[in-house]
């Protein structure tokens, strides 16, 4: 136990090492800024944002873009918090329950109680959680170094599997888009044997369909274009007057739901599928249900803010327990950040906690950092964000797609590759407009090659024998998980209250 | 609109196409046996599942309580994929400058009633704004104006 506790504050002063360093903590710094700041853009979710800034980061060493990137995202989720407590437009669906009784502080003069009760929550969150991934990351690859290839495609159909079950909307069509992702990501030429899959000459495609632009006009463009649809929103303004510190009494009531958020995070975001949005809602519904009086919900309660926000933060870090460790990415974010990973050459895997340590600590390290940053950078910047907020989106718009452009074009210098972004673009707009989210099709499109070929070894392996899959005990585990996961949402009881949950 | 259109109906016949479409297009690949797999054995079957799961979905879009189709707007669609089309094809011939002119140009057709003014304005704080970042801070070989002939 004492020996396992000195190789953790090893790892992890090896991690302040690396943290530490001017330029990362440079490149910590300008993530979380340029993460707030697009962010707070009204309409722009975290996955949005990272999508869009990915390209910036290609021209860093893979540490450093790394460090940045997990910047961006959680300063991307925090702005989305601080725009549904000022204005009631959540970023995503994850601050959509913050709006409840965030915003309804807010209008009763009480936004900078909100705002810091809701940074302290996160902060408390990400703490916890970060010491979780560096206790478990190491833990769960040291089990994963055993994995064969039956093993790993089981754990990919447990996490698709996940990924349907987790997804907003109908269960058939999120099954379909993972299977189109799937589909889209084996595009280009075999490994294997050498021969061009649908490319139809086109020798942008040879090395596959690049993820970036997908992304990027999946949720960027898509996004841009349902938002100039529907542009009347607005939530009228909060009133800023009152002091920033939330009271004796704030604080009593908000860390108890601070730390049950935080727990409650942790579980969910570690499931495939799981992200930020169900533990907010789960943690809203938990302090609604364990409070005394549940009335006071929705009027301003400081639990409904700290809670949920909480939870989210810690559901959203929980998400790199899996992908750093499994190199299985358990949400669209952690799909985009395992793009950018091997974009700059590394396979993500249980191999590299032990290959590149300085890589998983540094980046563990400095997610803390950037948190800490989050919280003392960004209460004084708030009305920088109001301001921006007021900004017209007619202005904004333009800037994004410009940015948007040049991004996806630096990365392969093709123009190509941008007209594959237009074409995402459209199609992830009718696709939402037909009810199928898109995030099952990214995590498809990531995952598809990496199924392909662990599906093809085992069964090479096994002779072509599917069995192969049910007489490893890890493989068959995981498979028994899928399975039970997927029978438990076909439970009619279950049915219902997806389709309520839905409803509301 | 009749009772069969619906959100249901249409992406079930959407992934339909795909799947039909998949498989007719790579109806030369080989696909091999299950120890000896083909180029074609996993995007076949994938197709083959999407033909199947589209199926699924459109029968799904005959239940009266299937979701209806939201309405949407041509404008910002039409708008937006112009505005990174015009990017893209007119960076390498003519710079990046033109490129974003063109693109907000094109953009600020999606909200009805955009003076003129009000684009030009902002497209030249953005041209200064990536010139600066992209094209002098990151170095980014874009060049900034037409290249002259020769």
């Amino acid at each position: 136990m004492i020996e396992l506790a000195g190789a953790l504050l090893g790892n992890l002063a090896q991690g302040f090492g690396v943290a530490m360093t001017p330029v990362n903590l440079g490149l910590c710094l300008l993530g979380c800024l340029l993460g707030t700041l697009v962010g707070v853009l009204p309409g722009i979710g975290p996955t949005a944002t990272v999508a869009m800034l990915m390209p910036i980061t290609f021209y860093l060493e893979p540490t450093g873009a790394l460090i940045m990137l997990a910047g961006v995202f959680y300063g991307s989720q925090y702005g989305g918090s601080t725009t549904a407590i000022l204005v009631n437009l959540p970023g995503e669906s994850s601050s959509v329950v913050t709006c409840l009784d965030g915003h309804a502080m807010a209008r009763g003069g009480r936004a900078g109680a909100a705002l810091a009760i809701a940074a302290l929550a996160s902060l408390f969150a990400g703490t916890v959680t970060t010491l979780a991934i560096a206790v478990g990351g190491p833990a769960i690859a040291s089990v994963a170094l055993l994995f064969q290839s039956p093993d790993y495609v089981a754990v990919m159909v447990l996490g698709l599997v996940a990924a349907i079950v987790l997804a907003h909307g109908s269960l058939v069509k999120a099954m379909a888009m993972i299977v189109l992702g799937v589909f889209i990501g084996l595009v280009g030429t075999d490994v294997t044997t050498g021969e061009q899959r649908y490319t139809f000459g086109i020798a942008d495609l040879y090395d596959g369909v690049g993820f970036v632009p997908v992304a990027m006009g999946l949720f960027g463009l898509s996004e841009i274009m349902l938002n100039l649809e529907s542009r009347a929103r607005d939530g009228g303004l909060a009133r800023l007057r009152d002091r920033l510190w939330p009271s004796r009494d704030d604080f009593r009531s908000a860390t108890p739901a601070t730390v049950r958020g935080t727990l409650l995070g942790i579980v969910l975001g570690i499931l495939p599928g799981g992200g930020s949005t169900i533990p907010s809602f789960a943690a809203y519904s938990l302090e609604k249900k364990l409070a005394r009086d549940p009335s006071r919900f929705g009027q301003g309660a400081v639990e409904g803010v700290a809670a949920p926000e909480a939870a989210n933060n810690a559901g959203a870090r929980a998400g790199f327990i899996p992908m750093l460790a499994l190199g299985i990415p358990p949400n669209a974010i952690m799909a985009l950040l395992v793009g950018a990973m091997m974009i700059h050459g590394i396979q993500p895997g249980p191999q590299i906690i032990a290959k590149q340590p300085e890589l998983f600590w540094g980046l563990v390290v400095s997610m803390w950092i950037g948190n800490l940053m989050l919280v003392v950078l960004n209460l004084p910047l708030i009305g920088l964000w109001v301001r921006l907020i007021q900004m017209p989106y007619r202005y904004l718009f333009p800037a994004i797609i410009v940015f948007c452009c040049i991004g996806v074009y630096s990365l392969r210098n093709s123009m190509m590759e941008v007209v594959f972004m237009a074409v995402a673009g459209v199609a992830g707009y009718v696709l939402r407009k037909l009810g199928c989210e898109p995030a099952p099709l990214l995590l498809g499109l990531i995952l598809g090659p990496m199924l392909e070929e662990n599906f093809r070894r085992s069964l090479s392996v096994s002779g072509g024998d599917y069995m192969i899959f049910l007489q490893r005990p890890i493989s068959a585990s995981l498979l028994a998980c899928a399975v039970l996961l997927l029978a438990f949402v076909l439970l009619p009881g279950v049915r219902r209250q997806r389709q309520r949950l839905r409803e509301d | 609109m009749p009772r069969w259109f619906n959100q249901d109906t249409l992406a079930g016949a959407l992934f339909l196409a795909i799947g039909a479409g998949g498989l007719v297009a790579g109806r030369s690949l080989n696909v091999g046996t299950a120890d000896a797999m083909g180029e074609g054995y996993v995007p076949l079957a994938a197709c083959w599942l999407m033909v199947g799961l589209g199926v699924l979905i459109a029968a799904g879009g005959l239940r009266a309580s299937a979701p209806a189709v939201e309405p949407g707007r041509l404008r910002p669609l039409l708008a937006v994929t112009a505005a990174v089309l015009a990017f893209a094809f007119t960076l390498e011939p003519l710079g990046v400058v033109v490129a974003i002119f063109a693109s907000a140009l094109c953009a600020a057709r999606a909200v009805p009633g955009v003076a003129l003014r009000s684009v030009l304005l902002p497209a030249i704080v953005l041209s200064l704004a990536v010139l600066a970042i992209f094209v002098w801070g990151l170095g980014l070989p874009l060049h900034a104006l037409p290249r002259l002939p020769g």
